[in-house]
Order: structure tokens, then C-alpha cells, then sequence
């Protein structure tokens, strides 16, 4: 239909036989597709272009940038100032997804399975576990400094002191402030998990339980030859996701510690703030951008190598 | 890289689909295309007639400005104004009722004005539209305002105040001319600057047998008195998280300094500098009167009557006074033992951005010049933080009758014969967080004051040498 009415609305082509082939219609696709593909050239092809462009310049705003070949990568890998601080950033994002994603598929994949059961008020438990993912990292970054705060009356020490244990200095110690940091980042990114957990788990085939229990098969085998291969796709789709998430957190970092305290919660995208907004060092950042680019790029890639095989697609 | 930042910030790939779809709806509706088109247009809308207007207008052109042969000779009707500011809260609705009364008080310049985020912000947007030569506004008002000066995109404020429409200099305090200096010119005009003063809490005092009427003159008075506070959970002494300034503020009294003249190397590994970070440490570890790392919550302990002193800028003061549910004292910045206190300065200034049309120039100067005057200055630190600019302030009959209603603003006032402009130089923001890092590091025992500086040291004289590298 729509056909029809770009050639009314161009009666005057010419249809060579190379035209009516293929060219009308994909020339009619492109045009449904342009207005998107305008926006990703200008907002994600361009700035990325752009991006590994420039981690190859020294340019510090408002300064043009100049052609300084690896000198941003050297500076990150051998610069006795950039080594260590970029090494710190690296161990620091490994630890924050190591600790945080895992945990957070865990417990999201326990809450699903709970709330996946026909119970009365389960729609309100399942707002309930969303509320975190759809408040924003800042507000509830200031909220949980609240929780953490590390003096008496602190939300999270008055309860300690209540049950007589010792205070925690939480955000403001070294060793605690990275387990601080992923405690809330999975409480946040609970609810976004648990709901597609539960759109993987309601897709698994009743009859299969049925035939199971018919079977004699308790919950664990179920669980164990049912629905954890069946929501496989789902699992991995939620790795995958997590994993490029939490490698970069940043709004927390921001709001919360400011990369401190000596560093531990600086995470790669943090110390790129760092670089881009107060050092204004638009080449430096640009080479952490794509360090971290390809990294992901590297881990995704390793991801469907080895998840790839253990996925089970219908 | 702004793609991966702005995606890191959403937890969901579903949040930045509807944003994309949003987007694409939007371009598709107005049929263009996406990207934005960097605007050469001059942004002040000029409407020149020949009409000579009524109004008290300033008549003549200042001198010393880079005249351009395109401009129209004919004076304009009427003169539309952007101007940028990064003051948020109340103290941004002040700004807005200046820029209100200066518009009210004239019909030939219109001034819109436009906040634009805090100081970080606005300068990240500043150099942006510099270095793309996208649409500046013709007046902003900027933290590190001079740096702006030294790229060339303005005007010397000097051209202006040093012009037949000027003002007499030597009325306001120098510091605040050195601190809008860079590489020797004055880029800007002083508007908000604050100092760091010593609040304390006159009931916890009190029931320490303290003396409440003033604060501790000097350090060894901070922590003797920080001593006799500390107890059970609660704390002597502690500054806000800009800790570099604090510790500045100390180096500077003892006689150190930031940087060398010509600005080609850190001194932060200075004697100087050592003891006071020392001094700093010896006080989180040794006399036990200030928590380690906990400068972010140190408002809040202050507010809950767990802190005694809390060292922090002025421009805090309404806010204190306004929610400390105790007696509040403000104690001047105490001073090293045998020394002079030394209290440097901060806040943002007033710039003037180059226009090829001079009468644009003379409208945005006509604004500046308002927002500084003696009666906008009295209007801004009688309703802010922020301290005025004239060395007379004190004896405005205004001011006294506002002292008379608040004491407490009498110490910042006293306050500003000591004022000091650290130098703003290109690597400010560098030499700030690795300072602050130096401090973090001697709070938490991860290293001794000297080699906290000398590797503070090494990262600004590393960002020194890239700095000087852009400049070639």
C-alpha cells in the first residue's frame, strides 16, 4: 500500500527493470529507516568515530586538539602518575562487577522464583522489588548516604548499636566502601532482573512440570532439569547486560564517594570523569572511552563463547 | 565516549530505547536533520535604527576594544543580553532578582539569564562552545573565571573599568582583582566570592567550659578546644569535602605557597606545606579530635550537635543559621602560631565574551557594572553567603543596620583584610583533587604528610607540562 503511494506521488520515474527489481522497495525501506538512522549516525556512530579520533590527540578544552599518536594510551600503561591510577580503576571495576553481578543474578533468580507462584498480593510484592530500578541512581545514592552515614546515627549504625555490635565507618573505609557501594547496586538493579526472570520463567512450558511431577520429580530436579535450562537465553541476556552495566558505574561513584576513599571506589568511567570534566583532558578521556570500549567489546565476545554453548534456544 | 557515558548512567537498555524513539520522533517530526546546527548567528538580537532613544544610555564606545569594521555604526533601539550563571538554591534566585531590577531599571538592555548547572558544569559547557565555536552568551558568571580570559574569548574587564563608563578600582579589595587575574591581565569582574571561616557550636562549647564569644585564634587553640570537645561521638573539629582549599588556606599561613611565580612548578612539597599537612594528620591520629575521610557528612554532624568546629566557606553561613537548631558562632580562619591568617578566596566573577558589535560590549558592560555596584554588592551579601566587594562595606549605614540584626556576619566581614588570591592557573582542577587525595591519604594512615605532597606534587607538574605542551 504504502508502494503505491510513493510511485502516485512519483509517476514521473523511471522504472528500468533494475528499479521495479529491487530498488523501489529498498529505497522505500531505507526511507522508513532513515529517520533512526539519523539519529544513530549523529548520536552513537559519530561520537564514537569522533571518540577514537580524539584519544589519539592531545587536547585539553578549550585547546585544539593535536595529533599525538599512542601518547594518551602510553601515558595510561607506562606514566608513572597514569599507570597506577588507571591500574587502581581497572581493579576497582572488576571488583564492583565480580561482586555485584553474580550476586544480583543470584538473588534476582531466588526473588523471580518466589514471585513466579500464584499467591494472593503477589502483583504488589512485584512493584514492591521494581521500585528500586525505576528510582533514580542519584536520589537514592543521597538516600543510602543516609543509611551508610558513619557517624552514631547513622540509619545502618543505629541498628547496629541497638543489637549492641560496633559501628562501621561504611563509604569512609577503604576496605568497606566498594561492598557498600555493590550492596546497593544490587538492592537498584534487583527489580530490572527479576522482571525479565519472570518473563523467562512464565515462557517455560506447564506441561513440562506437569510431565515431571507426573514422574516423581521434586522442586530441585525441576528447577535443576527444567527451568534453569529452558531460561537459559534469559539468564545469559541478564549477564551479558549486568556485566556491561556494572563495568560503568558511575552515578554512585559520583554522588556518594567521589572515587574515594584512596581511590577504591574509582571505577574506569569514574577516573574518565575525572579526566574529561575536572583535568578537561578530552584525549585522555577518549582513550579510557575506548579502552573500555574494547574491553566490553572483548568480554561480550568471550561471554558468547563460553555461555554461548550452554544456552538452550527453543 | 558520550555515548558510553550517558548509557552507563541507566541501569536499563529499555530507558535508552524509549529515549531513542523519543528522539527519533522528535527529529521526524521537525523533518530535519538530527544534529545540532552549530548557530554562527551573533545571539544578541540587535534592531538597528537610527531612533535615538530617551533613556539614559551610555554614549560612547569603551576604548580598547578589538573593534571589528563589520560593526553597524548606527546604535541599536534596543539591546537583548544572554547571560549564564551557575549560582543554584537561594543564592541563584538572587542573581535572578538582581538581573530583575536591572532590568527594570532601564528599557534599553533586555538581559535574559539562564542557569546553567554548578561551576563544573558551566565551564564544561563554556569551553565547549569556545573551543566549536557554538553560540556563547555575551556575560556569564564563572568559577575560574580568568582561565576563560587567558583562551582569548573575552574581553579584559580592565577595557571597561579603565574606560570613560568606568569605575574606580581601587574601592574594592585587591584580592579580589588578583584572583581574576591570569598571565598578568584582569579578565574579570569580582561578583560572588566567599572565604572559609570557622563555625562553631556555642552550646557544646559552653558545656565544655569554652569560652563562646569568639572562636579559637589559632590552631593550637583548635585543637586544644577540639580536646576538651571530643567525647563519646562527639567531634572537635572538621572542614567540608573541598579540603584542598582548607589545607591551602593553612599553607598559605604558614608562609607557603601553590605554585612558583611563573607557574611552571607544583610547591606543594614545601616545609611549609609539610608541617601543615602534618599538623592536619596529627589531628585525625594523633590528638584523635576529627574523623578520618568523613568531610562529607561533617555538615550533617554539625547540624546534629556532634561537631563542635566546622571549618567551611561563608557562603554557607544563611543556610547554617537557618537550620542549626543550636547557637551558632563564626570564628575568623584561625591563624598559624606568630602569624598572620590568611583567608584565600573562591567563588565566581562576571565575564564579558568578544563581539564584533561594540554597542553589545557597552550593553553587557552597563549590566556588569550593575550587578558590582556598591548597591548590588550590599544586596548580594546582605541575602547570600557571599561577601561584598568594597573596602567601605563596613561602613555602609545599610550594612551596619543588617550587622546590628546579624552579628554573625561580622567575622567574614572583618574577615576580608586578610583576603588572598590563590593564582588560578590552567591545571587548578588537577592541582585541587590531587591535593585532596594527599589529605585522604595522611587522614587514613596510608601515607606520611611528605610523600602524600611530593606524589601530589608530581601528578600537577605532570598536568603542568601538558598545559604548557596545549599552550605552543
Amino acid at each position: 500500500m504504502t508502494n503505491g503511494v510513493i510511485v502516485e506521488q512519483n509517476p514521473g520515474v523511471h522504472r528500468s527493470s533494475w528499479w521495479r527489481r529491487w530498488g523501489e522497495e529498498t529505497v522505500v525501506a531505507y526511507l522508513f529507516l532513515a529517520p533512526s538512522m539519523i539519529i544513530l549516525l549523529a548520536f552513537a556512530f559519530f561520537p564514537v568515530v569522533f571518540s577514537i579520533a580524539a584519544s589519539f590527540t592531545r587536547w585539553n578544552l578549550p585547546y585544539r586538539p593535536v595529533w599525538t599518536g599512542l601518547t594518551n594510551y602510553l601515558y595510561l600503561f607506562t606514566n608513572e602518575v597514569g599507570w597506577p591510577a588507571f591500574r587502581q580503576a581497572i581493579t576497582n571495576t572488576v571488583y564492583f562487577t565480580l561482586g555485584s553481578v553474580p550476586l544480583n543474578m543470584a538473588i534476582s533468580l531466588l526473588l523471580a522464583l518466589l514471585l513466579n507462584q500464584k499467591l494472593k498480593g503477589v502483583g504488589l510484592f512485584r512493584t514492591a522489588y521494581f521500585l528500586p530500578t525505576i528510582t533514580s541512581t542519584v536520589a537514592m545514592s543521597v538516600v543510602w548516604m543516609w543509611l551508610y552515614h558513619p557517624s552514631n546515627y547513622g540509619l545502618f549504625n543505629s541498628v547496629l548499636l541497638k543489637i549492641g555490635l560496633p559501628t562501621e565507618r561504611w563509604l569512609r573505609d577503604p576496605l568497606l566502601a566498594m561492598p557498600s557501594l555493590i550492596l546497593m547496586g544490587i538492592w537498584h538493579g534487583m527489580g530490572y532482573n527479576i522482571i525479565i526472570f519472570l518473563a523467562g520463567l512464565q515462557n517455560v512450558p506447564v506441561q513440562l512440570y506437569e510431565a515431571a511431577r507426573i514422574d516423581g520429580a521434586g522442586t530441585w530436579a525441576q528447577f535443576r532439569k527444567i527451568t534453569w535450562p529452558l531460561i537459559s537465553p534469559t539468564t545469559f541476556y541478564v549477564l551479558v547486560i549486568g556485566v556491561i552495566n556494572a563495568m560503568q558505574a558511575f552515578a554512585q561513584m559520583h554522588v556518594m564517594t567521589q572515587g574515594g576513599p584512596l581511590g577504591r571506589t574509582t571505577t574506569i568511567v569514574y577516573m574518565l570523569y575525572h579526566e574529561a570534566f575536572e583535568s578537561f583532558a578530552m584525549g585522555r578521556a577518549s582513550a579510557l572511552a575506548c579502552f573500555l570500549f574494547v574491553i566490553l567489546l572483548v568480554l561480550t565476545l568471550i561471554q558468547f563463547r563460553l555461555a554461548g554453548s550452554q544456552v538452550h534456544y527453543e | 565516549m558520550r555515548v558510553s557515558r550517558t548509557h552507563g548512567f541507566r541501569q536499563t537498555s529499555g530507558a535508552v530505547i524509549v529515549v531513542w524513539v523519543v528522539v527519533a520522533l522528535l527529529a521526524a517530526a521537525c523533518g530535519g536533520p538530527a544534529e545540532p546546527t552549530p548557530t554562527t548567528a551573533p545571539p544578541a538580537q540587535v534592531q538597528p535604527t537610527v531612533a535615538a532613544s530617551t533613556q539614559a544610555q551610555p554614549t560612547q564606545a569603551p576604548t580598547g576594544v578589538p573593534a571589528a569594521t563589520s560593526a553597524p555604526a548606527v546604535k541599536p533601539d534596543h539591546v537583548t543580553l544572554d547571560f549564564w550563571y551557575s549560582l543554584g538554591g537561594n543564592s541563584g534566585q538572587v542573581v535572578e532578582e538582581l538581573v530583575k531590577l536591572f532590568n527594570e531599571s532601564q528599557s534599553y538592555i533586555t538581559v535574559v539569564p539562564t542557569y546553567q548547572g554548578g561551576y563544573a558544569e558551566i565551564m564544561a559547557k563554556t569551553w565547549n562552545a569556545i573551543f566549536a565555536e557554538q553560540t556563547l552568551p555575551q556575560v556569564a558568571q564563572l568559577g575560574g573565571a580568568p582561565l576563560v580570559g587567558a583562551t582569548g574569548a573575552c574581553v579584559p574587564i580592565t577595557d571597561f573599568t579603565d574606560g570613560p563608563n568606568g569605575i574606580d578600582r581601587s574601592k574594592i579589595y585587591d584580592a579580589f582583582w588578583d584572583y581574576n587575574k591570569a598571565e598578568g591581565t584582569i579578565w574579570c569582574m569580582p561578583f560572588n566570592n566567599s572565604m572559609p571561616v570557622l563555625y562553631y557550636n556555642k552550646d557544646l562549647f559552653a558545656k565544655a567550659g569554652l569560652p563562646t564569644e569568639q572562636g579559637p585564634e589559632t590552631w593550637d587553640d583548635v585543637i586544644s578546644y577540639g580536646q576538651e570537645l571530643t567525647r563519646g561521638d562527639q567531634w572537635g573539629f572538621n572542614t567540608h569535602d573541598d579540603t584542598h582549599w582548607y589545607l591551602s588556606t593553612m599553607i598559605l599561613e604558614n608562609g607557603g605557597q601553590i605554585i612558583n611565580q611563573e607557574e611552571t612548578e607544583c610547591l606543594y612539597n614545601s616545609p611549609e606545606a609539610v608541617e601543615m599537612l602534618q599538623l592536619w594528620g596529627d589531628m585525625v591520629n594523633d590528638y584523635e579530635i576529627m574523623p578520618p575521610a568523613q568531610h562529607k557528612e561533617a555538615g550533617t554532624d554539625f547540624l546534629a550537635g556532634v561537631l563542635g568546629m566546622f571549618f567551611r566557606s561563608s557562603s554557607t553561613l544563611p543556610s547554617l543559621v537557618r537550620d542549626a537548631p543550636f547557637e551558632l558562632g563564626v570564628g575568623m580562619v584561625p591563624a598559624v602560631e606568630g602569624k598572620d591568617r590568611v583567608a584565600p578566596i573562591g567563588g565566581g566573577s562576571l565575564v564579558i565574551f568578544k563581539n564584533s558589535n561594540p554597542y553589545i560590549l557597552e550593553a553587557a558592560w552597563e549590566f556588569v557594572k550593575f550587578m558590582t555596584s556598591e548597591a548590588s554588592s550590599l544586596y548580594l551579601s546582605t541575602h547570600t553567603g557571599y561577601l561584598p566587594l568594597y573596602k567601605s562595606s563596613l561602613e555602609w549605614p545599610e550594612m551596619q543596620a543588617y550587622l546590628e540584626q546579624n552579628p554573625l556576619v561580622r567575622a567574614p566581614l572583618e574577615q576580608l583584610q586578610y583576603a588572598y588570591a590563590i593564582p588560578v592557573f590552567p591545571s587548578l582542577g588537577t592541582s585541587d583533587s590531587a591535593l585532596r587525595q594527599a589529605v585522604e591519604a595522611v587522614e587514613l594512615g596510608a601515607s606520611d604528610p611528605q610523600a602524600a605532597l611530593d606524589q601530589a606534587k608530581k601528578i600537577v607538574d605532570q598536568d603542568l607540562i601538558t598545559q604548557a605542551q596545549n599552550k605552543q
